[in-house]
């Protein structure tokens, strides 16, 4: 027997989680649209964006929703970081190198993170904690409504940059064509920066909502990690609307699958939905719906 | 691999030397806890091996520890079930881990790298899913304690030694095979393979079989020696060892992942002043500075610097 309820609440839950999984779609997009490389450790900036969050909001008592531009701002200088020290020495080298570095970024990000926060799950308290909105039957918690709107401007935000600045259009032209928009003058080292930083950000705003809607501990990346992988195929390279409406998608099918199936098959099928999109379309990022 | 031509050239004595030295080393009243890790050592050079064979393909996997683990649990399972021979149930885990294998590759073959790395670690985490749920039979996350294989550790210290010889050359003629030729083929460039005349998906298949047999024998005799058998066996931890080993020993050789699992396991032990967290750390560090400074790994400076050896 269904509950109306319960499955109502699914999907809610389906729709906010899917937010998440946007912002990690689009920052991974836009890095692999722009470099041509996939960062495997993308989850990790999830994971210390969320901590960032975390260490704001408990350290110094920052609202927890403002404490995500704080986040993003320390999560970007990483990313940039990392984007020179390693994925810059590796460009053009064989693709398995990335797979390689990024896991070793996963190790190092990973257990730094057990080091200074304990593996011991943490929790963000926003002030709307146990509030919540009722409608009818179900009630949302506020949390949820907000950082549904704190993606949307998000989003916005990121349309805006990639559609009318002049930084967004030469990472545009460079996705396209490397080596046509570096005969334009558009210094690609700045572009591919820019874009591993973005990516960074946005990352650590999807960990700082994860955070304040669930909790934190030190592996919560990896998983959002692939899931948002998962979405860039399915929805399409370079393309952050089939980014959002596949992200949405993504969450509602898990939570539903989860719902039916029982929580210890959450990270299987999640699996198991990433492994049928490959299936039907192998070639991936790379397929006709450029 | 480097060309040797004669069959009594100075690596086939360099190997000849290795095995009599290794096979004298429980004669000395050594530390039994130094024969532990050797075995340890000949545990991962047959699991590394395995990885390194797939991604001597092009085929990068990061969910191996699936085939580890379904080998462990298929013989051990058939063991304590039905009382078969151990080493009976070492070659069906193995080739149980081969079909599953198989199985597997079927869905992966025709990904690219990224996608493959993906897909592989998706079904670790389904294989580690699925042995759960069936906690009737497999007692699901507390696992069951596994019968010996032999009597005791000497005995184990020669049966993985053997076994390490064994998958050793084993890869080796893979490799030197024409089935090696039309792997390293795909591997540097797959649309000229198939233009002249391999059936990539064909061989790619062949890898993954080949590979998680390999991985199957190392997943039984882990889950014998070990002692007992839980899903902690799929972790992750399981699944990159191997390519931390392969990528720092040497990708795409035979000797990689020899030199790689004695350097990791060894820099794992003489680690053991600082905690296991800090260890992961220097791990990860090691295998990015690997990546950038070495990336033909550790057997290409043995190359550069030891040319009498070849």
């Amino acid at each position: 027997m269904i509950d109306t309820v319960t499955l109502a609440l699914t999907l809610l839950w389906g729709i906010a989680i899917g937010c998440i999984y946007i912002l990690m779609a689009a920052g991974l997009n836009l890095i692999f649209g722009v470099m041509k490389i996939v960062n495997f450790a993308h989850g990790q900036f999830l994971m210390l964006g969320a901590y960032m969050c975390y260490w704001a909001w408990f350290l110094l008592g920052i609202n927890p929703y403002a404490a995500v531009l704080l986040s993003m701002a320390v999560v970007t200088v990483v990313g940039v970081a990392v984007e020179r020290l390693c994925f810059s020495r590796i460009l053009g080298t064989s693709k398995l190198n990335e797979i390689f570095i990024s896991l070793g970024l996963i190790y190092i990000f990973d257990y730094s993170a057990v080091l200074f926060w304990t593996d011991k799950p943490k929790s963000i308290v926003t002030p709307f904690e146990y509030s919540v909105l009722s409608l009818g039957i179900v009630s949302i918690s506020y949390d949820w409504l907000i950082s549904i709107a704190v993606v949307s401007v998000i989003l916005v935000g990121l349309f805006v940059l990639l559609e009318k600045t002049k930084i967004g259009r030469a990472m545009r032209a460079t996705s396209q064509d490397r080596v046509a928009a570096m005969l334009m003058g558009i210094n690609v080292d700045k572009v591919y920066v820019t874009s591993f930083g973005v990516g960074s950000a946005l990352a650590a705003a999807a960990g700082s909502l994860f955070g304040i809607i669930f909790s934190l501990d030190p592996y919560m990346g990896s998983l959002p990690a692939v899931k948002a992988f998962a979405i860039i195929i399915l929805g399409g390279l370079g393309s952050i609307s089939g980014a959002i409406v596949g992200g949405l998608l993504y969450g509602l099918a898990e939570n539903t699958a989860t719902f039916f199936l029982g929580g210890i098959w959450r990270h299987a099928v999640a699996f198991a939905l990433l492994i049928a999109v490959l299936v039907i379309r192998p070639t991936g990022l790379f397929g006709e719906g450029k | 691999m480097p060309e040797g031509k004669s069959p009594l050239s100075s690596r086939v004595l360099l190997a000849l030397i290795s095995i009599v030295f290794v096979a004298t080393i429980p004669w000395f009243q050594i530390n039994p806890y130094i024969i532990h890790i050797i075995i340890l050592m000949g545990i991962y050079i047959i699991y590394s091996s395995s990885w390194n064979l797939l991604a001597f393909s092009g085929q990068a996997s990061l969910g191996h520890s699936a085939f580890l683990g379904l080998g462990g649990y298929f013989s051990t399972l058939l063991v304590i079930n039905f009382g078969i021979n151990p080493w009976l149930g070492l070659v069906a885990g193995a080739s149980f881990a081969a079909v599953m294998g198989t199985l597997i590759g079927l869905t992966c073959v025709r990904l690219r790298e990224w996608f493959l790395a993906m897909v592989t670690f998706g079904f670790a985490i389904i294989a580690e899913t699925i042995i759960a749920a069936l906690d009737w039979i497999t007692q699901g996350t507390t696992g069951y304690a596994t019968p010996s294989l032999v009597s005791g550790r000497f005995q184990y210290y020669y049966v993985v030694m053997g076994l390490v010889i064994i998958t050793i050359l084993a890869v080796h003629f893979i490799i030197r095979s024409k089935v090696g030729l039309a792997l390293s083929a795909i591997r540097e460039n797959e649309l000229e393979a198939e233009s002249s005349g391999i059936n990539a998906v064909k061989y790619r298949l062949l890898a993954f079989t080949l590979s998680a047999f390999i991985a199957g024998v190392a997943g039984v005799i882990l889950a014998h020696y070990i002692g007992y058998i839980s899903n902690e066996i799929f972790s992750f931890h399981h699944s990159f060892m191997p390519l931390i080993m392969s990528v720092t020993g040497g990708l795409n050789t035979v000797g990689g992942p020899i030199i790689g699992s004695i350097i990791i396991l060894t820099i794992w032990e003489a680690l053991k002043v600082i905690n296991p967290i800090q260890r992961m750390i220097v791990i990860g560090l090691f295998l990015v500075l690997i990546v950038i400074f070495m990336p033909r790994g550790v057997i290409s400076l043995i190359k550069r610097y030891f040319r009498f050896a070849w």
